[in-house]
């Protein structure tokens, strides 16, 4: 061996070494900045397809049904529904359960995955999030109205009743409403913070004056500066952070639901864990249930490819299989345990009992049918997951049902013994959420980008300041000429990825040297010119910094890599704020619970000490979470100086492309060294165009 | 399945890549001073561990389950680890593959020295189901009865060993297979053994799931044989998961102190094992307190002897310490992004992660042993300290046999000069 082993080869991105199997780029064929903008925009800009408003209208119908069973329900009472004794609790929690589960994938596939750099995330993170939203509705609901009498929903909060007794802040249902409520929260903040730059994508696109209205309001004046991507980022990391541990909270209080009685069949202590993997797994199941037909329709096949339904097919089979071993971990030890009462509940769920179909339609819907995603072939092939993933949407469903009403049917009383029938109020009600979900979904699909298009850039070949492009003829193909797999075939097949433009796009009007703002003082407020493409301006905003130049900023459609280092910046101290909204909510929670429960009001509910604290974690936790992501986005707002919906760049004629595929540089004149001319001069010798000095 | 060896049946040297960073090749002779430490200490251990089988079968039972369950789940967590890496078609962690496929070499060692428990368990001095299940069943009544029902299926002797003989082959096949067919690449590289590798690894994970599950009820669980708690197998995963990741920090660490890939393995891929071990600790936090919260506020007596045994009396602080110390104080020294990016740091939390993993484990058997008083023995001591030695001369046996990292894996572009992206 004759290696040669110098410490300078390892230069930041090391020498190349012999690279048999190329990772697949993650969206296929030529597309660039721009292309990924028009692509994605469009979907919201142009008229609606034949069958929007069709589906849009059966989805509506449906939505009304449902309001129509709430309605009856909320005017003559409880009754109405099939819930009775012994079954007390049955489609109202099974829904329940059901579509906050279904609102797990979107922060999963967001936080998580994001937090594991999954990069195939960005293509679908924008819907899964919607999702999440839209699913958290559904749930919503069911509290609201589970008991008939709407006026008393305030019963829910933390406020006290006419004889001054609080909540029971021992309850898992209390639990619950803060678990629900937070996620919910959050989950909207980090789609609204994803959501920023594509808005402003939109607002520059748009043609007439009320979208450009909505969508200015909306994206509060984001135009893409390095200075806020550098707060924005590391924001976007923070909330990441914080919703993966609340995505996992979520469902393990409503675990608790179940799992804090007694119930045989409820109470085991896998619950947490068992509710978050089927949660992952339903959820992901109704991502492709949207998804699928979506991208078809809309023709995303190069934004959302194969490879991203495969990889999310081995989501749903792993997940699948966690719950699956959860079933079996359930049965094993209520066997093993020797507990008469676990063991006839499970007997009688899996064998003997009258819920046996629904078992088995359990069973073999999350279990056994999602086994068949190891072939490469069930999971390439969308038609074929559709049907899959129908049935583990079903398979999901029937787990709540299972758990809930079978438990309840025989629980430790033989003599109260009875099954469920649901009524049609119950139907109506469950069929009247899939109608708001799927009303909710279609106008998200026509008024906001279903893509996460700043996010999409991010990770185009082209987007890496510091890549080498493979030329055309060896694209995917490895060391022998030929490509290592099938996938690499396929993704080829879409043709090589574009290579960074070389060129800045003509302005449609000459830009003159000096631009005035309208009301403005006369001086300067810095100059601007706009680059190719991120490398240059990576090279120009170094030169710039080196030259002396301080008060500098770079505005990208998506963070360019290194360049907050290279326009003389930092990270940002933005998680200073956020542990100061963590420890706050903290402390609030510590001292809302323990003055409330132990000294205010000491009440004993379930045998449970005043002052134990084990109770109290749930909503230790849902407040520091909370509490924390609302810090998060006002220090990034506040951090950023937004809202700003004017800015004298605004009337440079080509700066609106910062959020579609423009890379500009600025010198403001607040800089020592700035001389109009002096800027001027120094930008245009970068080789920067459009060069212009803007008033202030 | 073609196997690239010499026609002696010895594997192809390997072939190293121009350009790395680092001499990577195997230690050979160069690791004389890990056996010059370790060697002594493991000898010493196990010598006071044959004095205290001869003075304490008792104690020494349990003390030589409680070193031998923290030895197993580190090799288990590495061999999970391997796994992983195949299953995501990881790049980053490239290098640090290659430490968790050392580490998982102490399976083979470990299934050997597996011995001693069984000789436990026939004893009848480590478990006090195997007495239970032994009894005559007419003597029996009552809950008695119903219990004896069930056990005396599970803990049948031929089924304990059979089950046996199933772990330890799944874990023995795929730690064996897994590493092979590295060493195998480091010979004749292309996609071909990373494809295979990748095959294999989704149906090892979930296998390893399985048995690791049911060896941790056969033989943690079952100290208290009427106790059950179905997330049980979680726990056990949580914490060998947390203690190979530290296992493999101070690995790292230690070559690196040695002057070995300092230049390949380097803070960008610490800090990113860093934030996976601030991940599991807050993992294994969530399990161990759905597993106590559920059992608290059930307060049913068959789940809450477990935890009535540790709350109440001399074992108390012990108790209250765990959480703290295993979770609370981990949580803050891995939470700042200055200390994931420190050696110093990463040399001291990990560290404190695998003593306390220790403490953990001590804390699940030993008070089945001393139910009145926190009797700390030396062979508490001599049993992880000797049995960790052992993972850790399989360790360095690897990199004596191995290449220090897989030099001719398809993913190698993405780990030499990696760089963490945290923004």
């Amino acid at each position: 061996m004759t290696a040669t082993h110098t410490a300078d080869t390892h230069a930041s991105h090391g020498p190349a070494f012999p690279d048999p199997l190329p990772r697949i780029p993650l969206v296929w064929g030529p597309a660039t900045y721009d292309s990924l903008s028009e692509q994605i925009s469009e979907i919201t800009e142009k008229p609606q397809p034949y069958w929007w408003w069709p589906a849009f209208l059966i989805s509506a119908a449906l939505m009304v049904g449902g309001v129509i069973a709430a309605t009856y329900l909320i005017s003559t009472g409880v009754g109405v529904w099939g819930s009775n004794n012994p079954v007390n609790w049955a489609f109202d929690i099974t829904n329940f359960v059901f579509w906050i589960g279904i609102g797990h994938a979107g922060t999963l596939i967001s936080a998580i995955l994001f937090l594991f750099r999954q990069k195939w995330r960005t293509s679908i993170n924008r819907f899964a999030e919607a999702m999440t939203i839209f699913a958290v509705i559904c749930a919503g609901i069911y509290p609201g109205i589970h008991v008939g009498r709407f006026w008393y929903a305030w019963f829910m909060f933390p406020l006290p009743n006419a004889n001054g007794i609080f909540q029971n802040f021992r309850s898992a249902l209390l639990w619950d409403l803060f678990a629900v409520s937070t996620y919910f929260t959050i989950s909207l903040i980090f789609w609204y913070i994803g959501l920023i730059p594509d808005l402003a994508t939109l607002r520059d696109r748009a043609k007439g004056r009320l979208r450009q209205v909505v969508f200015g309001v909306l994206s509060m004046g984001w135009r893409g500066s390095t200075r806020h991507w550098r707060h924005y980022e590391v924001a976007y990391l923070m909330l990441a952070g914080l919703s993966t541990p609340l995505v996992l909270s979520v469902h393990s209080v409503v675990s608790f639901d179940f799992a804090t009685s007694l119930i045989p069949g409820w109470h085991t202590t896998i619950f947490p864990p068992y509710f978050v993997a089927g949660a992952i797994f339903g959820g992901f199941a109704m991502v492709l249930q949207c998804m699928i037909p979506a991208r078809a329709v809309f023709k995303l096949e190069n934004v959302v490819t194969v490879k991203h339904i495969d990889v999310m097919c081995k989501f749903i089979m792993a997940t699948g299989t966690l719950v699956g071993y959860a079933y079996c971990m359930e049965l094993f030890i209520a066997w093993f345990s020797g507990n008469p009462y676990e063991w006839q509940t499970f007997k009688d769920r899996a064998f003997t009992g009258e819920y046996v179909w629904a078992y088995w339609t359990m069973m073999i819907c999350n279990l056994f049918i999602p086994q068949v995603f190891w072939v490469k072939w069930c999971r390439q092939t969308p038609w074929f997951v559709l049907i899959v993933v129908t049935f583990v949407n079903v398979g999901m469903w029937y787990e709540r049902f299972v758990i809930i009403v079978q438990s309840l049917s025989h629980d430790l009383l033989p003599g109260s013994w009875g099954q469920f029938y649901p009524s049609w109020v119950d139907w109506l009600q469950m069929i009247g959420d899939f109608g708001l979900f799927f009303t909710l979904t279609l106008l998200f699909i026509r008024c906001l980008p279903m893509i996460a298009i700043a996010e999409v850039k991010g990770v185009l070949p082209m987007a890496n300041p510091h890549g080498h492009p493979v030329p055309a003829d060896k694209y995917l193909k490895g060391e022998d000429g030929q490509y290592p797999t099938a996938d690499h075939a396929m993704a080829a097949e879409y043709g090589a990825p574009a290579h960074a433009p070389t060129e800045v796009r003509p302005s449609p009007v000459p830009v003159p040297a000096f631009i005035a703002t309208p009301g403005g003082n006369g001086t300067p407020w810095g100059a601007v010119a706009e680059f190719a493409n991120g490398t240059d301006l990576l090279a120009a905003a170094r030169a710039t910094v080196a030259a002396g130049y301080t008060r500098i900023d770079a505005w990208t459609p998506f963070y360019v890599h290194g360049m907050k280092e290279a326009i003389g910046r930092s990270r940002s101290r933005l998680p200073l704020f956020t542990l100061a909204g963590a420890l706050t909510g903290l402390t609030a929670a510590v001292a809302m619970q323990f003055y409330l429960m132990a000294y205010y009001y000491p009440t004993i509910v379930g045998g449970k000490e005043y002052r134990s604290w084990e109770a109290f974690v749930p909503i230790f936790f849902e407040m520091t979470v909370l509490f924390a992501g609302f810090f998060t986005l006002f220090a990034l707002v506040g951090l950023c100086g937004l809202p700003r919906f004017f800015h004298p760049l605004d009337g440079h004629p080509t700066f609106n492309r910062t959020t579609q595929g423009g890379f500009f540089l600025t010198i403001e004149a607040r800089d020592a060294k700035f001389t109009a001319d002096g800027a001027r001069a120094f930008l245009t010798g970068l080789g920067g165009k459009h060069v212009a000095v803007v008033e202030a | 399945m073609t196997t690239a060896t010499t026609t002696h049946g010895e594997p192809l040297p390997p072939t190293e890549p121009v350009g790395l960073p680092d001499p990577v090749a195997p230690l050979g002779d160069r690791a004389a001073g890990a056996y010059r430490v370790l060697i002594p200490v493991v000898s010493f251990a196990a010598g006071a561990m044959i004095v205290g089988w001869f003075l304490n079968p008792k104690q020494f039972y349990h003390s030589y389950l409680f070193g031998y369950v923290f030895a197993l789940d580190i090799s288990l967590g590495a061999l999970f680890w391997v796994l992983v890496h195949h299953v995501a078609d990881a790049g980053w962690s490239v290098g640090l593959r290659r430490v968790f496929e050392n580490i998982s070499r102490a399976i083979l060692p470990l299934a050997v020295l597996f011995v001693p428990v069984l000789v436990g368990v026939f004893s009848g001095e480590l478990y006090k189901w195997y007495e239970f299940v032994h009894r005559d069943p007419a003597t029996l009544h009552g809950e008695e009865a119903h219990l004896y029902h069930v056990k005396h299926l599970y803990f049948a002797t031929p089924f304990l060993l059979a089950r046996l003989a199933l772990y330890f082959g799944v874990w023995a096949w795929y730690s064996v297979k897994m590493r092979r067919w590295s060493n195998e690449q480091d010979a004749v590289g292309g996609a071909a053994l990373t494809r295979r590798m990748q095959w294999w690894a989704p149906s090892g994970l979930a296998l390893l799931g399985l048995t690791a599950t049911f060896f941790a009820f056969d033989y943690l669980m079952s100290l208290q044989y009427s106790w059950f708690s179905t997330i049980y197998g979680v726990y056990f995963w949580a914490g060998g998961i947390r203690g190979s990741l530290a296992t493999c920090v101070l690995v790292v660490l230690a070559l690196r102190r040695a002057g070995y890939l300092e230049h390949t393995i380097t803070v960008e891929h610490l800090h990113d094992v860093a934030k996976i071990m601030f991940g599991f600790t807050v993992f294994w936090a969530y399990i161990a307190f759905s597993q106590y919260f559920l059992i608290w506020y059930g307060n049913m007596p068959e789940e809450t002897q477990f935890y009535l045994l540790r709350r109440n009396g001399a074992w108390y602080p012990v108790s209250i310490l765990l959480p703290v110390l295993y979770f609370v104080v981990p949580f803050f020294m891995l939470l700042p992004r200055a200390h994931k990016r420190s050696v110093r740091w990463l040399a001291v939390i990990s560290a404190w992660v695998l003593v306390m993993h220790a403490y953990d484990l001590y804390w699940q058997v030993l008070p089945v042993l001393h139910t009145d008083t926190v009797h700390f023995h030396y062979l508490d001591v001599a049993a992880p300290v000797g049995l960790f030695g052992v993972v850790l001369l399989a360790t360095v046996y690897g990199f004596q046999r191995a290449p220090l990292i897989p030099v001719r894996d398809a993913r190698l572009n993405e780990t030499i000069g990696y760089e963490n992206e945290t923004p």
